[in-house]
């Protein structure tokens, strides 16, 4: 059962809308995203290692 | 505040900065943290992955990634740091998206009423937009699927944003990339060179006029007034024209962004010695016109082919409704073929501003 809701939320994801609330208590979650410093892109997960403070924002 | 905070932190190893940035054109965010001398790293989000509704929201993220404190107070922070988390064993697994433009037109058509769907529909297209791949209809479907998107989630203050980058002068809360000017001077003054950006902005993306005109269209002296110039019937410039609305229901105002490009499959191109892209209302009754910029210079030599920009605020008239479309002339010189006939056109342009 659980396998199978794993499964489902997965394809929610690649197909429609993805969506974290970015709670307290809960993992960041793992989307791979691009540095804009060189493009390269990687799992947000794969910064953290260490305490991270981690600022959402835009230059606008 | 934050940064001058946590600089000593960072680099006595105690911590790390991090950033997202939710922005279409996440290389402004790279020329913002050069000229602010921030050298984190920062990652893009375009498409809203993360859901956050406003920015900007700070976050403190223990080492296995679970996050502690959000909007954190100087007390959250000192706590932060002196507390000493469990390391998660298992990781969850990571979640993988699809941004190309097949995969996020797909997810409209399986889910037409998303509006997560509809709103990464229109970055996708407004991606492809500013690429080398552009289609012309790519900016007016981004502006329409961002408008759908809004109108299903009108609490998406980033969602909103997209639309006030490309729409009227008034309707953006605070100035938008009018930094990037000063951030050139200051970095050019310190001797850096500035980073490169990949779609430049211009216009409606600055909050405050930048060299625009507001029109006494009384004074204009139409080129054409009984319209004797052919028009542009074998269509040797294309033309696109996108109207953004205020996302202010109360503001009667919109921005109109005019585009026109000579035919590559005619050979067309622009006769510069004889004179630049022109556009001319028909009518002005009604409205008032604002900040008006573009087509900019005509390049130094005898002909060419790039695409000209014109862009202008529409407003009513104070206590009057806008009307449903206003009509409009543009006129330009162009040649076709290297050998061909040069010509002087018009070419009509309705702007209809309710649908």
């Amino acid at each position: 059962m659980i396998r199978y809701m794993l499964g489902f939320f997965l394809t929610w994801n690649l197909s429609a809308a993805p969506v974290s609330d970015l709670k307290i208590g809960s993992p960041f979650p793992g989307y791979s995203l691009a540095n804009i410093a060189n493009g390269e892109a990687k799992s947000v997960r794969s910064y953290f290692g260490k305490k991270t403070i981690l600022h959402i924002f835009a230059s606008w | 505040m934050w940064h001058s905070k946590t600089k000593k932190l960072v680099k006595e190893g105690e911590l790390q900065s991090l950033g997202i940035v939710q922005e279409q054109h996440p290389d402004r965010a790279a020329l913002y943290m050069q000229w602010q001398q921030m050298d984190w790293p920062v990652l893009a989000d375009p498409f809203n992955l993360l859901g956050v509704k406003v920015v900007p929201i700070t976050l403190l993220v223990d080492s296995s990634g679970i996050i502690r404190f959000r909007n954190p107070s100087e007390k959250d922070f000192q706590s932060f740091l002196s507390a000493s988390y469990p390391q998660t064993l298992e990781q969850e697994k990571d979640l993988s998206f699809d941004g190309s433009l097949e995969a996020r037109e797909k997810a409209v058509l399986e889910s037409p009423k998303s509006p997560v769907a509809n709103f990464q529909l229109g970055v996708a297209l407004r991606r492809r937009f500013d690429s080398g791949e552009r289609q012309n209809a790519d900016f007016l479907k981004a502006i329409d699927s961002w408008r759908k998107a809004l109108g299903l989630q009108p609490d998406q203050y980033i969602w909103r944003r997209r639309i006030q980058q490309y729409g009227p002068r008034l309707d953006k809360p605070y100035s938008f990339y009018d930094w990037v000017n000063q951030a050139r001077k200051e970095l050019k003054a310190r001797g850096e060179k500035s980073r490169p950006l990949s779609a430049e902005p211009r216009g409606s993306e600055f909050a405050y006029p930048g060299g625009g005109k507001d029109l006494e269209t009384a004074k204009v002296k139409h080129p054409d007034p009984e319209g004797k110039v052919p028009v542009d019937e074998k269509m040797f410039v294309a033309t696109s024209v996108v109207i953004v609305p205020s996302t202010k229901k109360e503001d009667h105002a919109f921005r109109v962004h005019l585009r026109f490009k000579p035919s590559k499959l005619q050979a067309v191109h622009w006769t510069n010695d004889a004179g630049n892209v022109s556009f001319h209302f028909q009518s002005t009754e009604g409205i008032t016109i604002h900040d008006q910029q573009g087509p900019g210079a005509v390049p130094d030599v005898p002909a060419s082919a790039e695409e000209r920009m014109i862009e202008f605020e529409i407003r009513a008239r104070k206590g009057e409704k806008l009307p449903a479309e206003i009509e409009g002339v543009a006129y330009y010189y162009v040649c076709e073929g290297a050998e061909g006939v040069c010509q002087f056109l018009r070419r009509p342009i309705k702007i209809v501003l309710s649908k």
